[in-house]
């Protein structure tokens, strides 16, 4: 299979402070991969590179071969990356549908289409009852059912989801990881950070773990559950905890 | 056609006939309320639906007063034209302050500024630029007897109201046509979280450009009928700070981010404005106009928080329902009275917009904005 995301020692700093560190990996076409690692390993600042929102300090981030560190969101948008943001930005102004359509809005300009398109994405992730209530009125669990199908509405090839889980009942989460599986089945990419094991067990074929903004390890879920260094990220060494 | 569709109509129509009864008084009080309209509803557009604050459209306003006033008296060129120019101008301008600005990533409050500041400048230039006239102003001639109106555009009180109510009919509908299409949409995305809407492929750079140009076009279009009606032109007056106030409060009142807000807005502000004056004079207060005005922005605010059109329509019941699909009202309305008392706010972006509306308005809101 060849590799949709290319990353090469991607480095990014704050000043002084370093976020990301040479992280270099590639994702597969057609794969679930998810990133982990503990709380400010970098996740979401490696997100925000690929997605445009962040450029690199240093190296470079390839798409389909083509260059696209520091290209505008927008453009990547369009390209096909499509990302939902950790701490959920639902377009409060407006609808849960219209919030959709603006994803949708993407792909075609007949606002017909988008809104149907809305209409059958708010049903697959579960959130066709509220298609009309306003986006602030949404729950927190809502609003990341909402973050999911605004980044599917705008037809991504590449999908990345920033803790979308987080927060949902079990019922909810199935209901995603349902939607992801045959999103991935359609042939998307897809591209998760994800604290919930049981989600990163149960549909990554592979898992790339930061730890203080270097990569630590990556292989299958199985491998990884039981990396000494991943472990050891996640839980201190002997030597601390003897 | 849909209900909102026929009051408008219903609307045009009325205002079309009103001169077969009307003091020339009247008709030019309205005329002013047309061009407070027609400013209103080329600032709402930016502010309102863009997102993009401005506190300096008098400078579009001055610069179309002069472009079509200084073409016609100097080089003959019939309004017809100058409008047109005009509109380039206001647009042009526009343009090179939103690229500024955008380009440079100023946002908000500080985007309000740089208008000012342009304004400013703006104004400081005419006044010394002895080309316009300077500090003396810049007249145009008065009426000839051959002068036909519908070629100078110039004529009397009952010309100048057509003339302002077939412009302000057009604008408003370009209004609707724009807001109510894709545009329209991710411009509302913009003004509600710029960085989440281009996230979505919303290229916010240009659509922000599109509507600083309309914003700056439309009000050129106003100003350059303003100068045409008045005849004479001052830096101070077509291109001052105090206009550029005066031309927001309508679209305040009468509702930022609705289609007809700016109209009523300034049906309610400016025969107030007149009146307070003129009892401000009669009474021989200085400043009680002002404080009128002071009073009367209060009480929109605590009556009608989103300003008079919203709080109208609704009792007018001209406000859009979105059809849900069989069987959802009900839910709905539980389901939001309950989820309004649990969400509170996950990151402290509370946006005033959607802040106390109740669920049952909520509900029929879908797409409320962009189709009043």
């Amino acid at each position: 299979m060849s590799a949709i995301l290319q990353l090469k020692g991607v480095t990014r700093r704050y000043s002084g402070l370093v976020a990301v560190s040479d992280v270099s990996f590639d994702i597969e076409q057609g794969s679930i991969t998810a990133l982990i690692g503990p709380n400010g390993a970098g996740k979401t600042t490696t997100f925000g590179m690929i997605a445009g929102a962040i450029s690199p300090s240093a190296g470079s981030i390839h798409y389909e071969g083509v260059r696209i560190d520091g290209v505008a969101p927008e453009r990547l948008c369009a390209m096909g990356i499509a990302r939902t943001f950790q701490i959920v930005r639902p377009l409060q102004g407006m609808s849960v549908i219209d919030n959709v359509m603006i994803g949708a809005l993407n792909r075609t300009s007949n606002l017909k289409i988008a809104r149907s398109n809305a209409l059958d994405l708010l049903d697959r992730v579960g959130l066709g009852t509220k298609a009309f209530e306003m986006a602030s009125n949404l729950t927190l669990p809502d609003r990341k059912l909402l973050e999911t199908a605004k980044a599917l509405a705008t037809g991504p090839k590449l999908l990345m989801l920033d803790e979308v889980m987080a927060g949902l009942r079990p019922a909810e989460a199935d209901r995603v990881m349902d939607v992801l599986s045959a999103v991935r089945a359609e042939g998307v990419t897809i591209l998760l950070i994800e604290h919930v094991m049981r989600v990163v067990m149960a549909i990554a074929q592979h898992v790339i773990v930061l730890n203080h903004g270097e990569l630590i390890a990556r292989g299958t879920p199985s491998a990884i559950v039981t990396h000494p260094r991943v472990i050891e990220s996640y839980l201190g060494t002997k030597a601390i905890h003897p | 056609m849909s209900r909102q569709w026929w009051a408008a109509l219903v609307f045009v129509a009325a205002l079309a006939l009103l001169p077969l009864g009307a003091s020339d008084y009247l008709l030019s009080a309205l005329t002013l309320v047309f061009i407070a309209a027609l400013v209103g509803i080329a600032w709402n557009l930016m502010m309102g639906f863009a997102g993009q604050l401005s506190l300096g459209h008098a400078l579009y306003f001055g610069v179309g007063a002069y472009t079509v006033a200084i073409l016609a008296e100097r080089y003959g060129v019939t309004p017809w034209i100058g409008m047109g120019i005009a509109f380039a101008a206001g647009a042009a301008i526009a343009l090179l302050i939103g690229a500024l600005g955008f380009r440079f990533a100023v946002r908000g409050v500080y985007f309000a500024l740089l208008t000012i500041a342009f304004a400013e400048f703006g104004r400081i230039v005419f006044e010394h630029w002895s080309f316009v006239g300077g500090t003396g102003g810049f007249y145009l001639k008065a009426l000839s007897a051959t002068n036909v109106p519908l070629i100078s555009l110039r004529g009397g009180a009952r010309f100048n109201y057509y003339a302002l109510l077939v412009t302000l009919t057009f604008a408003w509908w370009l209004s609707v046509a724009v807001v109510r299409s894709a545009i329209g949409y991710r411009w509302r995305a913009i003004r509600d979280d710029e960085d989440a809407a281009r996230a979505l492929g919303v290229p916010a750079f240009r659509l922000k450009l599109l509507a600083v140009a309309l914003s700056g076009g439309l009000t050129a279009i106003a100003g350059g009928w303003s100068g045409l009606i008045g005849g004479s032109l001052f830096p101070d007056s077509v291109l001052g700070m105090r206009l550029s106030i005066d031309f927001i409060v309508a679209p305040i009142v009468g509702g930022i981010g609705t289609l007809f807000g700016p109209i009523l807005g300034a049906f309610i502000v400016v025969p107030l404005n007149e009146w307070s004056r003129e009892l401000a004079q009669a009474a021989g207060i200085n400043g009680l106009n002002l404080l009128i005005y002071g009073v009367l922005l209060m009480a929109v605010i605590i009556v009608a928080p989103q300003g008079g059109w919203p709080w109208i329509a609704r009792r007018l019941g001209l406000v859009e329902r979105v059809p849900c699909r069989p069987g959802e009202q009900a839910r709905n309305g539980v389901a939001i009275a309950a989820s309004d008392s649990t969400t509170g706010d996950t990151h402290g972006q509370t946006s005033g917009r959607t802040q106390g509306q109740t669920p049952s308005r909520a509900q029929g809101q879908t797409s409320d904005r962009a189709t009043q």
